[in-house]
């Protein structure tokens, strides 16, 4: 990416959160300064608006919402240039300081891509990227996986097709934009912790350390975000922290309107639209709240806030025609996930020892100290997400293996992802390092040496990125499938980003835990274990049949010839005898 | 006194669930044979 594509970039991203930052800016009080707390906040009411408003209209239409879009942006423009901005009167280290810390948190998310010329995007991008394209091919939200899978389509779609507005406006690959928003979305959570840990802690100092803990120190639900692709969940993570500090907010103010309960159910519902599992972590924490806080007026707001969220996407969804009706739960693999077994031990390493050192230390001297009430949302979220883990990974999954006499170790709703979440609360109860009596005339220090943790952790994590490069002349193969193999054709294999590259039908499409993935349909795939019956499967369908081999090129079997081979111990392209 | 009981119980599900999460783990350990070979994948 150049700067010429950078700038076009931002212009875009700036161009879909306009008139819905301009919205929350217009409840900025006239004799208020807009700081550059209120623009961090803006730009999340921003993306939460343009979920709430773009889903339904492009559900039916993309090019309309894009006409819709640009008729509603000339209002906030005006109102924006037209409003009068009061002087500032105070600048300190520790203002500008959380603006450092999302700019650097930044830099150093999108620093792995810069050396790649073709970076599609770790883990999960294989299907966000086909998502954010097929509403880009269709002009509309996709109802089904075609042409890869005949499925409907589960996955909420909010974050996609934010990336799809600003690939079109921007005239950029999708999947470029997909890779910088995750980055963007990563350093804006870092700021949104720090006005989050604010409002809790009151002090500013305790809140840059949150930031800084969560910017550069943690790796699952933070810098890790890059390696395995979660866009959704980083984006509605973001809006859940968004939401939490509109509630502590309504708490302080008591209010009853925008801040008490209408601003955070419009942010609930932005997130059940954007990502089904932070949707997951939004109840859990409200529930977490109930039973483990004395904030009865916050817990209950939560939960009623949580629950009009739920209404109203429901709403959106309907209104959309998107709401996902032929999908049996059975047929997902929501509570039947093969997911690698995680040890504490490989939980605490993948969320970063120095970090959960530093989390957990803070947990302790919250419970410790007689922490005030607003302090125990901490302990409370924290409790949530790990009960939570450890019910599922190791409660969920030893009474599978029990139960089906050692044949079956699946576990149900991903729970790394709650690992990944812990991330979060963790990086707040960091902050209450400095609450501790011996190290609170130290807070310069604890910086400092957070500092160099981060950047320790930030070197481990470039390190861990480092040869991450795929599968040796899998993008020449790629390229050449896009640009020989017929549309009408069915490909046995995958490769990392073949489906999105390339538009071809293959035999292992990239389909998350949240889609019908046993449907029968697919289970009719998976039983074809021979060349035989791929060329019968094919046939039957008239579709011409390709394989795709990795290995010496010499062992390939003799009835099939050899179309393609570059670095041919690796990959090649085989097409069948007819 | 209504503050220590949210408090208590917090610090008693915590501990209950941390000791659930390392005899989990060393549960995984004791089965690394039998578990090796299955099909673990994310897609």
């Amino acid at each position: 990416m150049n700067i010429f594509e950078s700038i076009r970039l931002f212009a875009a991203f700036v161009y879909a959160l306009i008139p819905y930052s301009a919205l929350y800016l217009f409840t900025v009080s006239k004799k208020e300064r807009i700081s550059g707390e209120h623009l961090l906040k803006s730009l999340i009411w921003g993306i939460a608006g343009f979920v709430l408003t773009a889903i339904p209209v492009a559900a039916f239409s993309f090019s309309y919402y894009q006409i819709l879009h640009a008729l509603i942006c000339l209002p906030a423009l005006a109102w924006l240039a037209l409003r009068k901005q009061h002087a500032s009167s105070t600048r300190s280290f520790f203002r500008i300081a959380p603006f450092l810390v999302v700019l650097l948190a930044f830099l150093v998310r999108l620093a792995p891509y810069l050396p790649h010329t073709d970076w599609y995007g770790g883990g999960d991008m294989r299907f966000h990227n086909i998502l954010a394209k097929s509403i880009m091919i269709n002009d509309s939200l996709p109802l089904t996986w075609e042409p890869f899978a005949g499925i409907p389509v589960n996955y909420p779609l909010g974050g996609h097709l934010l990336a799809a507005f600003i690939s079109r406006h921007a005239m950029l690959p999708v999947h470029t934009v997909l890779n910088v928003l995750l980055c963007l979305y990563g350093a804006l959570s870092a700021g949104m912790i720090y006005l989050l840990s604010l409002s809790l802690f009151k002090s500013r100092p305790a809140a840059l350390i949150s930031s800084i803990a969560y910017g550069f120190t943690a790796l699952a639900g933070s810098l890790d975000y890059v390696r395995w692709g979660g866009m959704p969940n980083s984006m509605a993570m973001l809006l859940l922290l968004l939401m939490v500090r509109e509630l502590i907010q309504g708490q302080r103010t008591d209010a009853a309107g925008h801040s008490g309960y209408l601003a955070p159910a419009l942010i609930s519902a932005a997130i059940i639209l954007s990502h089904h599992y932070s949707a997951l972590a939004m109840f859990l924490l409200s529930a977490a709240l109930l039973f483990f806080t004395p904030l009865r007026k916050l817990s209950l707001r939560s939960l009623a806030c949580s629950i009009s969220g739920l209404l109203l996407a429901l709403l959106v969804l309907h209104a959309a025609g998107h709401i996902p009706g032929d999908t049996n739960i059975g047929q997902t693999s929501a509570f039947r996930f093969y997911e690698h077994p995680i040890s504490l031990a490989e939980a605490a390493m993948s969320l970063n020892l120095p970090f959960v050192f530093l989390g957990i230390f803070g947990l302790w001297v919250i419970i410790r100290h007689r922490i005030p009430p607003p302090l125990s949302l901490i302990t409370a979220w924290v409790t949530a997400y790990f009960s939570a883990f450890v019910f599922l990974e190791y409660g969920y999954r030893l009474a599978v293996f029990s139960l089906t006499e050692g044949q079956h170790f699946f576990t149900a709703l991903t729970p790394s992802r709650l690992i990944a979440d812990l991330a979060y609360p963790l990086s707040l109860s960091a902050g209450a390092l400095i609450m501790h009596r011996k190290l609170k005339h130290y807070t310069a220090h604890a910086v400092a040496v957070l500092c160099a943790v981060g950047l320790a952790s930030c070197f481990l994590f470039f390190l861990s990125l480092h040869g991450a490069t795929g599968i040796p002349g899998s993008s020449e193969a790629i390229t050449w499938i896009s640009k020989n193999v017929p549309p009408d054709s069915i490909i046995v294999g995958s490769l990392p980003h073949l489906e999105y590259r390339s538009w071809r039908r293959t035999s292992a499409p990239p389909i998350p835990a949240s889609e019908a993935r046993t449907h029968p349909d697919m289970l009719e795939m998976r039983a074809l274990n021979s060349v035989q019956k791929w060329q019968m499967y094919a046939a039957a369908r008239h579709l011409r049949c390709y394989f795709i081999l990795a290995g010496d090129p010499s062992q390939i079997p003799q009835d099939m010839r050899i179309m393609h081979s570059y670095k041919s111990i690796s990959v090649c392209v085989a097409e069948a005898d007819q | 006194m209504n503050k220590k009981f949210y408090l208590q119980l917090t610090r008693i599900v915590l501990a209950i669930t941390l000791a659930a999460g390392i005899i989990g783990s060393i549960i995984f350990i004791l089965l690394h044979d039998v578990i090796k070979d299955m099909p673990f994948s994310d897609f």
